[in-house]
């Protein structure tokens, strides 16, 4: 029968298939001197001032500059393109202040020219210019408003701010030195001071010169494009696999060669970083037991307990930690619904929920149950004075019979007359779709709550509707995560009330006392005084229930023994992957 | 190709009856779709935290009845028995279902996803997770059993939607073609006018009142939608009559074919063509409280292109047989020829149709489920089957769900075989 | 025939108008901001200082211009005479729909726009008012009582945000600079409630909008036609070619969905391939061997694999021939990471390993339905007198099955292989999101979550093309197949 040659073909097909497959199999490559490291998704780009997504900013910081970075032990700044830390200078009348930097001797770009002041007055100036593609963090460096150069020492400079604000000294130093040979070969922004983007921004927003640059500098080619992805960092950039790989090479002749040891910001030892997509996470883990991925960031918790410690062959072939991650979850409650505008009813929630037992269940005991929005890791802003709500369901039901709820008609849920309608408690408890351990978290919590009498409905919701859901207030409670910075954070973006329309601050949270702290905190540049402002905070807002604060998470890492044994650090992602040393 | 004799409608279907019988798998399949929906008929009694009957305090009571009372707005629960741990209480006799927990029960002896063969934490066997547990606790038989229901649920009334529509207009399509559906110039123009106008105040002045409705309940929403459809079907209404006048202007009294054909083939092109994932993402985006409803009506709402392609193009093929001229030659209406006549005969590729749509409508809501868009807290047997993809430990939590996918979704599938077999005439030896 | 085709494929320019048109609205209603989902850092955070409400509001505002969000949709709206014909230039989404609330409430759009100046009025001078000690609390008070007027078009709760602040306006004669202001507001809004012209809600209106708007931007470009212009802001428009820029890549779609096709073209086509290659031996076999255990057994088990979730079927796959702790046949991801220097064989050999599970997962499953045509076609065929003739003459059966009766019997599966077209572009979300697939169903997902509003609408219009022609052909054949279905007049 011909159908038979049809059955044959097919066989035959699988065959070459499989035979295909034997030799890859077989002929592993030797692995030369490079990390391979996991990410869920690609990234969006590589143009260091237009970046959204993450990991971007991992990948810019080895293929350009800033004047200081944090050290992954210390947690403290460090100087990187800077000689030293900047010296301050504040005056307290006219508001302005100072942070003078000098650049180091010998740091320079590719083509051999020394990196000088005007290379920052440059590169603040693309953050600062209009219609480049960075509204996101534009308002970040609306502070800076000009750059003084010292004839006597072109490496010398100052930034200048006209505001006091304890955040300043670090987002002084936190920007990305661009080569002006690469992105404004032209000279486009020359003329221009930086003071004029902030004095004249809509009169640059319509000059030729400002758009030609800054239509040029959002193009692709300096998104992606080799030899337009040029900065002053370790690395350059080699290929872009779009959605598969991404790789970075070792400059020959670095600058920072001659500084290695002085500290961590100078340790390079790895030729090549590769960074390979798998958006799955069961496949990315299948991959890891295959010794395909020599580092791998973000394991899922559950998998991290019930698969990664317990396979002989990953604790075999790779070094596991937990360091802690700058972050925490928690429950918002909108304090303006009439539900929840009384205090005692907020607190209610607070006893229904088991943190202890989400923490456990959900989040397979890796994270640390926190107070408030300081991560307990920073010990002299952390108030460890203040108790957790505890999980009390008969507190709970006492303080809601107090707050007047009562199941009036017998139907198993309790209710109040409020604005002489009898409102039943029911509640949305909204997470972002997708996100199984937030929906978890919200059923743990819904049935404590059913004992209370109280019915919660948990709905998922895509992103783009759960963020504007939120900043539109319109909810009733939802799960929610921030992530903090590493170093101080500033609290008025959550929980000032100047952002409750236009900020973070979704759950209308906040009075004249808080406000106060906050403003004090944000002006105040003695650390210990500081810490006094940041606990008091802490306290107001624990006994105001704006949010159910539950835990920070522990990042979860595994790095391939190929490497000498490495210190995993609570900087984001974990580890530094440049810099690596083989294991002998 | 011979054409099914019209006067032996009943002895057809008898001869189906037959043929299908013949068919030992598609009717063993038929049996097994009977079993699984009895199965999510009882669900409440066969799995639930409440027992079935028990004496407390004196008393005795019938809580799995009662909460069926209740849910319906019948009674109270007494207030003793009112949010308590129906497991907890001191009872003097209790009779408890099969599996006693409800798919949402979180039994916190036993979390982080307990093997039904690995020891667990339960005082007797009667209380043994028989399928496991999942990461907080919950019974995967019970979610199982529960999750059947929502599974046929899904398939049923999706599939009920579609046919209903795809029939409808792949009738009109078919049977009219662009040339058959006559009117006189005026009235077709008026219609044409007077769609836009009845569109306007049926639903543009009206959108608030049914976005308001569906944000509030879905049964609202039914009532809201059903009044929009009225005072639509009441504006055209006028143009018919103000068309009865029209009639004297001669122009306007030509009688002109409608493109009957062209216009249903050109929409249901421009809905196929719309990605389904967006209008779900969209419809889930717009309601307040997404659930498992909602999403039954939108899988319902576009997958009957399929269907009434289907009846078109059978339809294309009946219009032209001898009979059907013969019929209209002996004087009978259209639409007694179109009822009688040809929506029967188009009826069995529409059935097949519908089998196969049931089972992947289940596949759907699966796939959704997998993807995070499903109901928060509604156990399904695809969110079942997610959480096992993220644990690939927990064999239970993919083996179960995905068998009883797998058996509910072949089931119907070989229905639907069995079916083409036994109602292709032409396969009838 | 060819007048009907003719005819069809002029139909394509209304079609392709209609789709692109409703995809617009559908996006506009689609709720959520692309504009404010950009501005929403990726890495949310409390680091900044974005809380400064006028830098804020002065950045979103500047990209929604330049996204043209703030042009109105089409060249006309068909609404009521009450609607607001200069709503679109309200910038914030969540005012616009308290807005068009109180126009569907009140009928009376001069006298709420007029209200909604006044409510900005106040906000302004609220924030204008110098902040002390004595001052805190009440401008707290007043801020929220403002932003409610925004956000809410109840009259309960806009009259209690009144209350409020008159309350704390009255208490604090450092407050008195908002009076005037505060008074202003009020006024207005009585004026909107007590000049109620609902009736204008039941007038059908068009209003027109001119060639500024979004449709036209999109479809014919704002750029001239016929000299150069430098200007890269202005778009050539759909028709020229210029599908525009994502608003998340920040790259020229083009260049976006060019990368993500040639993937999912290429697993596409020999998917099409080997479901063919297998399931037409597979139906004409199950056909020849009608009713014998052979042919039961076979259905049963295609039957089984079409009721797989493929998602599932691939995750299993993955995880025990991955190289995971089971088998280590084949690599977990789909596309391989070859280096360009290596021989041809290698990187084709690399690449037929990283496929082979994913065409498994992409094929198995429509091997049921196609064979499933192929067997009743040959059924169908095989009982035709001319076959009976053949048998007759002593023909052997393999020669009646393959010379007589295939060609004839293939023009079903043909029919379907139309409905293919539109498949083959669109991918599949999930399996591409489970071997890491950089194709066009993952673009086009992540593109309606992000409202990536210019990748959708190209996607949406390629598959659109792609849809339309494989009808045409399926409807062609449809004809073909059968005389008796004819679209000419007699």
């Amino acid at each position: 029968m011909k159908n038979l040659s049809a059955f044959q073909l097919m066989v035959a097909t699988c065959a070459i298939l499989v035979i295909f497959n034997g030799c890859t199999g077989g002929s592993k490559k030797e692995r030369k001197n490079e990390v391979v490291v996991h990410e869920l998704s690609d990234t969006d780009m590589l143009n260091p001032v237009n970046y959204q997504s993450a990991d971007a900013g991992y990948y810019a910081q080895k293929l350009f500059s800033t004047l200081m970075i944090y050290d992954p032990k210390t947690l403290e700044l460090i100087p990187y393109l800077a000689a030293a830390l900047p010296t301050v200078e504040a005056d307290t009348v006219t508001k302005i202040t100072k942070y003078t930097y000098e650049i180091r001797e010998g740091a320079k770009w590719d083509n051999g020219t020394d990196i000088t002041a005007k290379d920052a007055e440059f590169s603040l100036k693309v953050y600062k210019c209009p219609i480049v593609n960075n509204e996101q963090n534009k308002p970040y460096f609306e502070s800076i408003y000009e750059v003084i150069t010292y004839p006597e020492n072109p490496r010398k400079f100052s930034v200048v701010c006209n505001k006091i604000y304890h955040i300043n000294y670090e987002i002084s130093g936190d920007f990305f030195f661009l080569p002006a040979y690469i992105y404004d070969s032209k000279g486009l922004l020359e003329e221009f001071p930086l003071k004029d983007f902030s004095d004249k921004y809509d009169q640059l927003a319509e000059n030729p010169k400002v758009k030609e640059f800054a239509n040029e500098f959002n193009s692709d080619k300096f998104q992606r494009e080799k030899g337009f992805v040029i900065g002053s960092g370790a690395y350059e950039f080699d290929s872009w696999q779009p959605g598969v790989k991404l790789v970075l090479k070792r400059k020959k002749d670095w600058w920072g060669e001659k500084y290695k040891g002085e500290n961590k910001a100078f340790d390079i030892n790895v030729d090549e970083l590769i960074y390979q997509t798998i958006n799955d996470q069961t496949a990315a883990l299948v991959a890891l037991k295959g010794l395909k991925i020599d580092a791998m960031y973000g394991i899922k918790a559950k998998d991290w307990v019930t698969d990664v410690t317990q396979s002989e062959k990953i604790k075999e072939h790779y070094q596991l930690s937990t360091p802690p991650s700058m972050a925490y979850t928690y429950m918002g409650l909108n304090m303006r619904n009439p539900k929840f505008s009384d205090k005692n009813v907020r607190k209610a929630m607070a006893h229904l929920v088991d943190v202890d037992k989400i923490i456990k269940v959900v989040g397979y005991g890796l994270g640390q149950r926190t107070v408030g929005f300081v991560h307990p890791s920073k010990k002299i802003f952390y108030n460890d004075t203040i108790k957790f709500y505890a999980f009390d369901v008969a507190k709970a039901k006492q303080l809601l019979a107090d707050a007047g709820w009562k199941d009036s008609n017998g139907n198993g849920t309790i209710d109040k007359m409020i604005d002489g309608q009898l409102t039943e408690f029911n509640i949305t408890f909204t997470y972002n779709s997708g996100n199984d351990a937030r929906r978890d978290a919200a059923l743990i919590f819904k049935e404590s709550a059913r004992e209370a009498g109280i019915n919660v409905d948990v709905v998922p919701q895509e992103w783009s509707i759960y963020i504007q859901n939120q900043k539109n207030h319109n909810f009733e409670m939802y799960y929610g995560a921030w992530i903090s910075s590493v170093g101080e954070s500033d609290p008025k973006q959550i929980f000032h009330t100047e952002s409750i329309n236009g900020g973070s601050n979704y759950c209308y949270f906040g009075n004249a006392e808080s406000d106060a702290v906050i403003e004090a905190l944000r002006t105040e540049l003695d650390k210990d005084k500081r810490a006094a402002h940041y606990k008091k905070l802490q306290a107001i807002i624990h006994e105001e229930v704006p949010y159910i604060h539950l835990s920070a998470p522990q990042e979860r890492i595994a790095i391939s023994k190929r490497f000498q044994p490495y210190e995993t650090s609570p900087l984001r992602p974990g580890f530094f992957e440049e810099t690596f040393k083989l294991a002998e | 190709m011979s054409a099914v004799k019209t006067d032996s409608n009943q002895s057809y279907w008898v001869g189906v009856k037959r043929q299908f019988r013949k068919k030992k798998v598609a009717l063993f399949s038929f049996y097994i779709a009977c079993m699984l929906g009895l199965v999510a008929l009882l669900a409440p009694f066969l799995a639930n935290e409440k027992p079935i009957v028990c004496k407390y305090e004196g008393n005795i009571y019938f809580p799995v009845f009662k909460q069926i009372g209740v849910d319906f707005g019948m009674g109270k629960f007494p207030q003793e028995l009112l949010n308590v741990k129906w497991k907890k209480l001191n009872y003097d006799f209790a009779i408890w279902p099969p599996v006693p927990y409800l798919p949402l029960n979180q039994d916190d002896n036993n979390t982080q996803s307990v093997s039904p063969f690995a020891e667990q934490n339960v005082p007797s066997a009667k209380w043994k997770h028989w399928f496991g547990t999942d990461e907080l606790g919950r019974d995967v038989l019970s979610g199982m059993i529960h999750g059947t229901r929502i599974a046929f649920t899904v398939g049923i009334v999706s599939m009920f939607i579609a046919t209903i529509l795809g029939i409808l207009f792949g009738s009109l399509a078919g049977f009219f073609g662009d040339e058959n559906f006559r009117m006189s110039r005026g009235r077709m123009w008026l219609n044409i006018l007077f769609f836009f106008i009845a569109i306007f105040y049926a639903y543009g002045t009206r959108s608030y009142i049914l976005s308001d409705a569906l944000s509030e309940s879905f049964a609202g929403f039914l009532l809201q939608m059903l009044i929009s459809i009225f005072i639509f079907i009441a504006v055209m209404g006028i143009a018919n009559l103000i068309a009865l006048p029209l009639k004297k202007i001669p122009y306007l009294k030509q009688h002109v074919g409608f493109p009957m054909d062209m216009t249903i083939s050109r929409s249901m092109e421009i809905l196929v063509c719309i990605p389904t994932f967006f209008l779900i993402l969209l419809v889930l985006a717009t309601v307040k409280k997404p659930n498992i409803y909602i999403i039954m009506v939108i899988i319902g709402l576009t997958s009957w292109t399929g269907i009434a392609r289907y009846i078109r193009a059978e339809l294309l093929k009946v219009r032209s047989l001898e009979y059907i001229e013969a019929a209209q030659s002996l004087g009978f209406s259209k639409a007694r020829i179109l009822l009688k006549h040809a929506i029967p005969n188009a009826l069995s590729p529409v059935l097949i149709a519908i089998a196969f749509g049931i089972a992947s409508a289940i596949l759907i809501e699966s796939s959704l489920s997998f993807l995070g868009f499903g109901s928060g807290d509604t156990v399904t047997w695809g969110a079942l089957l997610s959480s096992a993809r993220q644990s690939s430990q927990a064999w239970w939590l993919a083996i179960f769900p995905g068998f009883a996918i797998f058996i509910t979704v072949t089931v119907f599938n070989l229905i639907g075989d069995g079916l083409t077999d036994a109602m292709d005439p032409r396969l009838k030896s | 025939m060819l007048t009907y085709v003719l005819k069809r494929v002029l139909f394509f320019v209304p079609t392709i108008f209609a789709i692109s048109l409703l995809t617009f609205i559908l996006m506009s209603s689609a709720p959520g901001d692309p504009a404010e989902l950009m501005l929403n850092r990726a890495v949310g955070g409390d680091g900044g200082q974005a809380s400064d409400k006028l830098a804020g509001d002065k950045a979103y505002n500047m990209l929604r211009k330049r996204l043209g969000l703030d042009l109105p949709l089409f060249y006309f709206s068909f609404s009521n005479l009450a609607s607001a014909d200069s709503l679109h230039k309200i910038s914030k989404i969540d005012h616009r729909k308290t807005l068009d609330r109180l126009t569907n409430d009140y009928g009376n759009w001069k006298e709420i726009e007029a209200y909604y100046h006044s409510a900005k009025k106040l906000e302004l001078t609220i924030l204008d008012i110098p902040k002390d000690s004595s001052t805190t609390s009440a401008l707290i008070t007043l801020r929220n009582a403002v932003n409610n007027l925004y956000l809410s078009p109840n009259d309960k709760v806009i009259r209690s945000s009144f209350a409020e602040m008159e309350q704390q306006v009255g208490k604090n004669s450092q407050l008195a600079a908002a009076s005037p202001a505060l008074n202003a507001t009020v006024d207005a809004y009585e004026t909107v409630r007590q000049s109620p012209t609902t009736w204008k809600n039941y007038i059908p209106a068009v209003h027109l909008n001119g060639t500024k708007n979004q449709y036209h931007r999109w479809l014919l470009g704002d750029a001239p036609w016929f000299s150069a212009s430098d200007d890269k802001m202005l778009s050539k428009g759909f028709v020229r070619g210029d599908f525009g820029t994502s608003y998340f890549a920040k790259r020229p779609v083009s260049t976006l969905v060019w990368e993500s096709i040639g993937y999912t073209m290429t697993i596409s086509l020999i998917a099409i391939l080997i479901t063919y290659l297998i399931s037409i031996p597979l139906g004409v076999f199950t056909a020849v061997k009608k009713g014998t255990t052979i042919d039961q057994t076979l259905s049963t088990g295609l039957f089984v694999l079409y009721s797989m979730p493929s998602f599932w079927i691939g995750t299993m796959m993955i995880i025990f021939l991955g190289g995971g702790d089971f088998l280590d046949w084949f690599p977990p991801t789909g596309v391989a990471d070859v280096d360009a220097d290596d021989p041809f064989f290698t990187r084709l050999s690399m690449q037929a390993a990283h496929l082979t599970m994913p065409l498994i997962c992409w094929t198995y499953g429509s091997f049921a339905y196609l064979s499933r045509q192929m067997r009743g076609g040959m059924l169908g065929v095989l009982r035709q007198d001319y076959i009976r003739t053949a048998r007759s003459k002593g023909l052997n059966e393999s020669a009646v099955v393959w010379k007589h009766a295939f060609r004839n019997s293939l023009l079903p599966v043909i029919t379907i292989f139309s409905s293919v077209f539109p498949a083959m572009i669109g991918g599949s979300v999930v399996l591409e999101y489970i071997f890491t697939i950089p194709g066009m169903g993952g673009l086009g997902f992540h593109s309606v979550l992000r409202r990536d509003y210019p990748v959708v609408l190209t996607v949406t219009m390629f598959s659109t093309i792609l849809t339309l022609v494989g009808y045409l052909i399926s409807d062609i054949l449809y004809a073909v197949v059968d005389p008796r279905i004819s679209y000419s007049k007699k």
